[in-house]
């Protein structure tokens, strides 16, 4: 047990990050246990064929997919009101929200590769093992889920 | 494209920031999760074992006992067929005529 209290140690902070963007908010906390109980189930069938980190955020991915199936699509990004920021910390955090609710506008496929490259800042490569696709099909849902958000944030007043 | 991936870039790193606060017993209760999973894992033993055994001998007790409480030996019954045979006399009409309908068969057979 000693042993797996490290990797949690080691790998909940990004793990909950990663989350917040794909999930509802309330659920990030119970996903997360989520996520570590599995990890602890299939600890004898992590070979080293990849990083642990990559092979969590595998079954992070996973199981936030899981989650994102079951969502309604709840986000209107109408009730943000961007014009009316005056200070710099409230600009930040209303980007913040609309920067989190446009990720929401993405279909569950486009948001796990988008917060695993943009927001988590993986390589193509890394990816493609974490969410378990190809390099091409990484690529395509890149592109296509970058269009999404630049529409969005465009519409938004974001001057991109 | 680049121009806007450079933008939405740096975009991003401007906003993603986040202080995520761990809750304090995350785990606690990961490891009270695993603990409740592991017991669940002995369940299947338990019930093959034990619980099966016991349930499949308080069956048999069941029917045992139901099947012998609901056909008791008709002991009247088996004192008629029993008088009836030695001594056709005391036997009712119809009784009777069964008798003589035995008779006339083994009689029958006899002849034969």
């Amino acid at each position: 047990m000693d042993e797996f209290h490290a990797i949690y140690i080691q790998n909940e902070n990004y793990v909950r990050k990663c989350l917040y963007w794909l999930l509802d908010r309330e659920l990030v906390n119970d996903v997360v246990q989520e996520v570590f109980v599995k990890v602890w189930q299939k600890m004898d069938q992590f070979e080293n064929k990849s990083s642990m980190k990559t092979w969590i955020y595998r079954i992070a991915m996973n199981t936030a997919y899981d989650h994102m199936r079951k969502e309604k699509k709840y986000i209107s990004l109408e009730t943000i009101d961007t014009a009316h920021a005056t200070t710099e910390i409230e600009s930040t955090s209303i980007h913040q929200e609309l920067l989190k609710r446009a990720v929401g506008l993405l279909s569950a496929k486009q948001r796990i590769v988008f917060v695993l490259y943009y927001m988590e800042e993986l390589s193509v490569q890394e990816v493609a093992q974490s969410a378990g696709i190809s390099v091409g099909t990484v690529k395509s849902r890149l592109s296509s889920a970058r269009e999404v958000m630049v529409t969005e944030l465009k519409k938004h007043g974001v001057s991109l | 494209m680049n121009k806007n991936d450079d933008s939405l870039r740096n975009f991003i790193a401007g906003n993603k920031k986040l202080d995520l606060p761990k809750p304090a017993n995350e785990w606690r209760e990961i490891v009270g999760r695993i603990e409740t999973l592991e017991t669940k894992k002995g369940w299947p033993f338990l019930g093959v074992w034990i619980v099966g055994p016991a349930l499949a001998a308080g069956l048999i007790g069941l029917i045992t006992f139901k099947s012998m409480r609901h056909e008791p030996l008709d002991l009247d019954a088996v004192d008629l067929i029993i008088s009836s045979q030695l001594d056709p006399e005391d036997t009712t009409d119809s009784e009777a005529e069964d008798l003589d309908f035995a008779d006339d068969y083994l009689s029958l057979l006899d002849a034969t």
